[in-house]
């Protein structure tokens, strides 16, 4: 029952292109051919690109743990596809706005012993996400990609408030 | 669009969420759903606060907080829970929309307070029996 929206690619292509070239200014590049051209002042790296990195690094450690989580805990598979579904469409969107950056290796956190225990240290990670998501937006350069981590904070509480649901119901027998 | 544009047009959309959920409150059979009801109690008072804000937000820029239209057109016509809860999770989709667009058009408090009610707003889609998203208040996703 996977609630996660698959983005049509053209639409999706627009909304990565605008995330950081939201904050880029042209470079021009000096004119050698005896026009005095006023010189832009020299540009330095986007601003918002290590915002963006540790966005999506941090997105892969999410999906890495929910996998980790899922190989240990068969039976939270059916609870955790969703959870893995929404983190997999936030790298998908991300690395696309990073440029295909090779990913980083993402083991992923240690997955306690206990189904209830596991879904626990998940809720955990995924409200520490999007806390660092809100961080994120609010020291973004760039409007759009304040955006966008903020929906992405948005989705994570979601996840976080999902699990604490699942959690109690392992608790009370109910799953 | 420029931050009092933005904080402009989420009021509208906080004048439009307070008229709509007097209606779909209005109109629930409390009584056979007390829990429902407290929802919907619970998010009328949350969105007055949000406009309440927003209006001093926008008069202390030296500017007219928009007022509320004359009226509103709620797309609901009986009093049946599951219908006025989609009216409701419609409302909110349509205020998430709006408070991420705020998010993007501010900085500083403005941006906090977007993602603050951004985030508010998913949950309580979720307390409304939505199914949780991958882009909550981004529908072009």
């Amino acid at each position: 029952m996977s609630a996660v929206r698959r983005a049509p690619a053209l639409g999706r292509r627009g909304v990565t292109a605008g995330l950081l070239a939201a904050v880029a200014v042209p470079l021009v590049a000096a004119c050698d051919d005896g026009v005095d051209l006023p010189r832009l002042p020299e540009l330095g790296p986007d601003p918002d690109e290590p915002l963006l990195a540790a966005a999506l690094q941090a997105e892969r450690e999410l999906v890495a743990t929910v996998r980790r989580t899922v190989r240990r805990h068969r039976s939270l598979r059916p609870l955790l596809s969703p959870t893995a579904d929404v983190h997999d469409a936030h790298v998908a969107l991300l690395a696309e706005a990073a440029d295909g950056s090779p990913p980083p290796a993402a083991p992923g956190a240690r997955v306690p012993a206990a189904p209830r225990a596991a879904l626990h240290a998940l809720m955990d990670r995924e409200r520490t996400l999007a806390e660092a998501h809100v961080q994120r937006a609010l020291a973004a350069r760039s409007g759009p990609f304040a955006r966008i981590v903020g929906v992405l904070a948005a989705a994570a509480t979601q996840q976080s408030v999902v699990l604490a649901e699942a959690a109690n119901d392992l608790r009370a027998g109910r799953r | 669009m420029r931050p009092l544009e933005a904080l402009q047009a989420t009021l509208a959309a906080e004048h439009a969420a307070v008229h709509a959920y007097g209606v779909v409150g209005g109109r629930l059979p409390s009584a056979d759903n007390p829990a429902l009801a407290e929802r919907f109690r619970s998010a009328y008072e949350a969105h007055r606060g949000r406009r309440d804000w927003l209006r001093s937000r926008i008069a202390d820029r030296g500017a007219d907080p928009s007022p509320a239209a004359l009226g509103y057109s709620v797309p609901v016509e009986g009093r049946d829970p599951v219908e006025l809860t989609s009216v409701a999770r419609g409302v909110e989709e349509r205020c998430a929309a709006v408070y991420a667009q705020l998010v993007a058009s501010s900085t500083g408090e403005d941006r906090r307070w977007g993602l603050d009610a951004l985030t508010s707003t998913s949950v309580l889609l979720l307390s409304l029996g939505a199914e949780p998203t991958a882009f909550p208040g981004a529908p072009e996703l």
